[in-house]
């Protein structure tokens, strides 16, 4: 349990609290007690629907108060501000908010949806990871927005709506991320419990600083950025495939994001420009099946990464310098040197979402993965909650 | 009339400078207040059910439009039609068109669904139109001369409701559900099909006025619970889950589809059951109702719309059903509050025809409404409206008051507001209730409601400039009934007195009729409970009014009236001795036949009043005022008891000329004093003075007056005549007659007392003759004696004494004693009481203590030499 005096942020508005300030909400059925119209939440969310009922603060230590009304007690903690309810997890566990940002059409959206399979159904049971929905928000919104389309469709994923259109896209998805392992002398034990908070951004919610104060405040609050670049979008690429490839409309570029994203990030934490950002930022080629043409057939980064016994600092580091390379070749230096001057830790990936280019009819038949767990284990890495592979260095840069 | 532009889709470029989905293009003039809540507005999800790749004609004929109004923060409105469109232009799925127009205002004679066929809506962008250039600015669109839908006309909703049985009875739920969600915050949800959604949305929006209907959000379709509009139609799939507790609690759910419905509270007779009959068979009808209402200002009409409904049809004259309070308190409150000043009085003209036509059983509260309205609306009462108040007013004193005996207060704050309004006019509203015919049936009313009447009779009577109302038949009716009512007559007549003007005659003639109705020829109580009354109100009253009222009386030989109303006055007064001196110095000389008649009754009943001991006071102040002279013989006598009584025997105390008064007063009355505290006094004053006794005549006088007085007086008496006159006894004769004067035996402990102090007192001569004459009184006293009989309740604490005053000899003085009387040759039992009386007087002498102060007497023996000190 961490301490009631220890500032919290709230998942979905990004203001900071104390545990002790928490109000809760009546978590009885709504036979039972009555529903009330929520005034905070209709104001911050505009959701004047009657809910349960608001149970003041009650300061100090407790984890549950009881409903003046129905007697119920509750454990629904809000966050004051918003009057959101919180993960069960907030005060108890630690928690990480990743988010996943790039250009329209960088595949943000596919790349989320596969992640999140991923780990579920591969990566983890490897490692000993278990990532699991929080709430029934996230769970829904998962298998209807990313896994239905795409696994149980074959369809890609529609375009994600600015969040200035549909509040929605605002409410993150919320998973718990259980690292188990064995203990000194070898009996099963849970190491850690971390919740793991995923934004999905439309990509033209990046278009605008003001837009991304506005809508994507997690930006300067993430624990973790990842960064998708579609190298589709590189004028270099796009000439050297000579029509090999559909190319997909020219967008903003990502170097602008970037640029954006930094700036934000120093704003909203007040860090001088001669600081460096910690935030560890993870700089992905996204759909690079498409740009295998292009590369040398020796490249680290066609191998399969092995992580079964931990994170593979190795084959990291191999792709990173492949990678950095290949960004310099294809005239995206600017890239790699506004990370070197700004980010304290920073690595280069490549993946692919969905292992192959979509056809005209946007339809997918096949999904293949490629390397798309790399960038988040290397996040988990950064904040120490995966170890590298026995005999190879705990940590870089 | 112009509306601003805003096309929002997924495009290739737009206000943003990049692909996406956002604002493609709009109309400059367009605030960014605006453009984000029409953006916030705009967006749109198909249903999760439907065809995940649907055709273009699919999309066309299946998908649902969500046209959507609502408010912007500039106070225009924003009317949004989204549509689905499938593909983007990167080929990606999901993306919709939101063309949204910005009006000044509803346009007139449109409601929101009229719009919906509206020909200038764009539902997609064409590919050619999606380039990579800057889409220009759109230009304003005139709306003037745009058709209404024709498929939501009146006639073809008519025709929807009818089509399937239950129809109507469903859109009068979904109707009261809307109106109960303006309150409760919980929207309106109907899952249908795409078009019976839309129907559904137009026939609750035609149930609605015009300006209601604009006022509310509404979507023709929507995917999101969150932030969704007031009234919503909705198909398929999508975030509204349609369970059981989003029925109850946080949504008005009508799922047309699955026959899941929210409850709804039904009443009898309600607004969206009227309207939704006249929809579904007089459509027309409802046109009339919006015409009607234009002619009231309702910025929130949902609660006024069934009262103008009511209203509507009282107005042209239809019979509905009964009038009720509250039917007619609401169509009051909706034509006086609510109506534009130019329809007002014709709306009350026909709520007042209404009420005067007699119909339903109203309340006083309910006439006061309408009255207040009238009243309210001073030109209006010049009309006929004003006549029609005042017969209202009257109506309602025959009706609730009288009949019902309710409603005094409205009655009081009805004809204040009239009166108020009508002016000059009042008049007439005075003819109207002086001549209504109500005035033969006030017996056995409450005597409240007679108060009332009463004030707004006399009040009529002022009006109507007749002043001597006393003399009307509505007075005399009421005061009769007001008597027979009366539990209370002082507090009856004091209350319809109060009610008066300050005019001496009216409250004197008002008195006096009261009194004859309440009987008092027959009875005096009766007198007494006016006159009290009577004296309440003169109290408050300045004196000159109270005085001509008195006179008024007196003129009329009203005594018991005034006897009442002085005694009214005295127990009001914290002194009433102080009072009747103020009335005799103040009021009696106004009224002079009457003092003179009434002088020893409201003396005596000053006396009356005053505790004892003032009583006595008072009656010997009028002694020495003389007024006792004025008095009857009887009251004489009393005040000179009284006197008498009010004397100290205690001559010290000034009250010399007092005692004088009272012994002249009893003198000039032949009155005989019991005691007699002059003579005493007298007595008192010469006891310590000369030589001789009183003589023996002033002794009986003594003895006649001791045994009458009180205990303390007696005490004093013997505390300054016992001792002196038994000093001035020198023999046995003299000391027995004053003993047998003094002595009464009810007191006789306290004469022992003052007796033993004689006897045993410390004297310069041992036993002088007046003691001597006290020991040989009783040696020889005779108990058995007629005379000194009563005296033998002295004889053992005189024996004490005696003994004690011997003990105080020494042996030689007892044996002079003893010869003096041997030589007096005392009888045998005189002898054996002295040689009692000298035993006694030994054994006293030899107690322990008297041996103790012999031993330290000095004694003969050596004399010590001095000390050396002494001598120097």
């Amino acid at each position: 349990m961490r301490s009631p005096f220890t500032r919290e942020t709230c998942p979905y508005c990004f203001e900071t609290f104390r545990l002790r300030e928490t109000p809760f909400r009546c978590a009885s059925p709504m036979a039972r007690c009555t529903p009330e119209v929520d005034e905070v939440r209709a104001r911050v969310w505009e959701e004047k629907l009657p809910i349960g009922r608001v149970l003041p603060a009650p300061g100090g230590f407790k984890r549950e108060v009881r409903c003046s009304a129905c007697s119920q007690i509750s454990r629904k903690r809000l966050c004051p501000h918003c009057h959101m309810e919180l993960p069960h997890t907030v005060g108890r566990y630690r928690h990480l908010i990743f988010a996943v940002i790039g250009a329209k059409e960088a595949g943000k959206s596919h790349y989320l949806a596969v992640l999140i399979d991923q780990i579920r159904k591969h990566v983890g049971p490897a490692l000993g990871i278990l990532l699991e929905p929080l709430n029934d928000h996230t769970l829904k919104r998962y298998r209807e927005v990313f896994y239905d389309p795409l696994f149980q469709r074959g369809n890609v994923i529609g375009g994600t709506v600015s969040a200035l259109a549909d509040r929605r896209v605002q409410l993150p998805l919320i998973y718990s991320l259980t690292l188990s392992g064995k203990g000194l002398l070898g009996r099963k034990k849970i190491r850690g419990v971390v919740t793991l908070v995923f934004f999905d951004t439309a990509g033209e919610d990046l278009d605008s600083e003001d837009t991304m104060a506005t809508v994507n405040k997690y930006i300067y609050r993430a624990d973790g950025l990842l960064l998708l670049l579609d190298p589709l979008q590189l004028p270099t690429v796009r000439s050297r495939l000579n029509g090999a490839v559909a190319l997909p409309t020219i967008n903003t570029e990502s170097a602008s994001i970037l640029e954006r994203t930094t700036r934000l990030i120093r704003a909203g934490r007040h860090l001088p420009l001669d600081r460096l950002l910690r935030t560890p930022m993870a700089v992905a080629f996204s759909k690079f099946d498409a740009v295998e043409s292009l590369l040398d057939a020796q490249l680290q980064l066609h191998a399969a990464s092995r992580h079964e016994e931990g994170f593979d600092a190795a084959d990291f580091e191999a792709v990173q310098a492949e990678m950095q390379a290949l960004l310099t070749e294809w005239d995206g230096g600017v890239i790699r040197h506004q990370l070197e001057t700004h980010y304290k830790r920073f690595g280069f990936f490549g993946l692919s979402a969905l292992g192959c280019n979509p056809a005209s009819d946007k339809k997918v038949p096949r999904i293949l993965p490629r390397r798309v767990e790399d960038p988040f284990l290397w996040l988990l890495h950064a904040h120490g909650l995966l170890p590298a592979r026995r005999g190879e260095p705990r940590r870089f840069r | 009339m112009k509306a601003r532009q805003l096309h929002y889709t997924s495009c290739r470029r737009g206000r943003s400078g990049g692909a996406g989905f956002q604002t493609r293009s709009l109309t400059p003039g367009i605030v960014p207040d605006e453009q984000r809540e029409i953006e916030r507005r705009g967006g749109y999800l198909p249903p999760r059910d439907f065809d995940p790749e649907p055709t273009p004609e699919e999309i066309a004929g299946l998908f649902p439009r969500a046209l959507r109004t609502y408010p912007l923060p500039s106070g225009r409105l924003g009317v949004t039609l989204s549509s689905y469109t499938g593909r983007d232009y990167s080929g990606r799925w999901g993306n919709f068109f939101a063309h949204t127009l910005v009006l000044e205002h509803a346009p007139p004679g449109l409601w929101p669904m009229d719009l919906f066929e509206w020909p200038v809506w764009r539902k997609g962008l064409p590919l050619e139109e999606d380039r990579d250039e800057p889409p220009p600015d759109l230009p304003e669109i005139p709306l003037d001369g745009l058709p209404a839908a024709e498929s939501f006309r009146l006639e073809e909703l008519g025709t929807f409701l009818n089509e399937s049985p239950g129809r109507v009875e469903q859109l009068v739920r979904m109707s009261r559900a809307l109106l109960a969600s303006l309150e409760d915050s919980r929207p309106l949800v109907i899952r249908d099909t795409p078009t019976q959604g839309l129907y559904w949305l137009a026939c609750l929006q035609r149930l609605l006025p015009h300006r209601m209907a604009w006022g509310l959000t509404w979507s023709t379709y929507q995917d999101d619970p969150r932030g969704c509009a007031q009234v919503n139609a909705t198909v398929g799939e999508t975030d509204f889950s349609f369970t059981e507790a989003e029925a109850r609690f946080r949504f008005y759910l009508f799922d047309l589809l699955c026959g899941l419905e929210s409850e709804v509270p039904s009443v009898a007779e309600d607004y969206p059951a009227l309207a939704a009959g006249w929809l579904a068979q007089r459509p027309a009808r409802l046109g009339q109702l919006f015409a009607f209402l234009e002619r009231f200002d309702l910025p929130e009409p949902a609660g006024y719309l069934l009262t103008a409904c009511h209203l509507l049809e009282l107005s042209e004259g239809l019979e509905g059903s009964p009038l009720t309070g509250a039917r007619l308190a609401s169509m009051t409150e909706l034509a006086a509050a609510r109506a534009l000043p130019a329809f007002r009085v014709p709306l009350l003209e026909v709520l007042a025809r209404e009420v005067e036509a007699g119909c339903g059983e109203l309340s006083a509260r309910d006439h006061l409404q309408l009255l207040e309205a009238l009243a309210a609306e001073p030109h209006a009462l010049e009309t006929p409206l004003g006549a029609a108040s005042q017969r209202i007013l009257v109506q309602m004193v025959a009706g609730p008051l009288l009949q019902r005996r309710e409603g005094r207060a409205e009655i009081l704050t009805a004809w204040r507001q009239l009166a108020e309004a009508l002016g000059d006019r009042r008049r007439e509203l005075a003819g109207s209730f002086l001549g209504a015919p109500f005035w033969k049936t006030l017996a056995g009313q409450p005597q409240a409601t007679l108060q009332l009447l009463w004030q707004l009779t006399w009040e009529s009577f002022q009006w109507s400039g007749r002043k001597a109302a006393w003399r009307e038949p509505q007075s005399q009716a009421l005061m009769t009934a007001l008597a027979k009512a009366s539990q209370d007559l002082a507090a009856t007549t004091s209350e319809a007195l109060e009610c008066l003007p300050e005019d001496a005659e009216a409250l004197a003639r008002t008195t006096l009729l009261l009194a004859v109705a309440a009987g008092s020829r027959e009875s005096p109580s009766a007198a007494t409970g006016v006159g009290r009354g009577l004296g309440r109100v003169l109290g408050a009253k300045p004196a000159s009014l109270a005085s001509a009222v008195r006179r008024v009386l007196e003129t009329e030989g009203a005594d018991d009236l005034l006897l009442a109303e002085w005694r009214e006055l005295r127990e009001q007064a914290a002194d009433p001795a102080e009072a009747f001196l103020a009335y005799q110095q103040q009021v009696l000389p106004a009224i002079p036949h009457y003092a003179a008649r009434n002088r020893d009754a409201l003396a005596s009943d000053v006396l009356e009043a005053l505790p004892a001991e003032r009583r006595r006071a008072t009656a010997l102040r009028w002694l020495l005022e003389g007024q006792t002279g004025g008095f009857g013989k009887g009251l004489a006598e009393r005040c000179l008891v009284l006197g008498n009584e009010a004397l100290s025997l205690d001559p010290k105390k000034g009250d010399k000329a007092a005692a004088e008064r009272v012994a002249e007063e009893a003198t000039r009355l032949r009155r005989k004093l019991v005691p007699d505290r002059p003579f005493l006094r007298t007595v008192l004053a010469g006891a310590g003075k000369g030589d001789s006794l009183p003589p023996a005549a002033d002794l009986a006088r003594i003895g006649s007056s001791v045994p009458d007085l009180a205990p303390e007086e007696y005490e004093v008496f013997l505390g300054a005549f016992l001792g002196a006159a038994l000093h001035r006894a020198g023999n046995v004769k003299e000391h027995r007659q004053i003993l047998l004067a003094s002595f009464r035996p009810a007191d006789a402990g306290l004469f022992t007392r003052h007796y033993s102090r004689f006897l045993t007192l410390r004297r310069q001569s041992p036993w002088p003759t007046p003691a001597v004459a006290a020991l040989r009184f009783w040696l020889t006293f005779d108990p058995t004696s007629a005379e000194t009989a009563p005296l033998s309740r002295l004889q053992e604490g005189a024996a004490s004494a005696l003994a004690e005053a011997l003990a105080k000899l020494d042996r030689n003085g007892l044996a002079d004693l003893g010869r003096q009387f041997q030589q007096a040759r005392l009888d045998l039992g005189a002898t054996r009481r002295w040689n009692t009386l000298k035993e006694r007087a030994e054994r006293r002498r030899n107690t322990w203590w008297r041996r103790a102060l012999g031993w330290l007497k000095p004694r003969s023996g050596p004399r010590r030499s001095p000390k050396k000190s002494e001598r120097s």
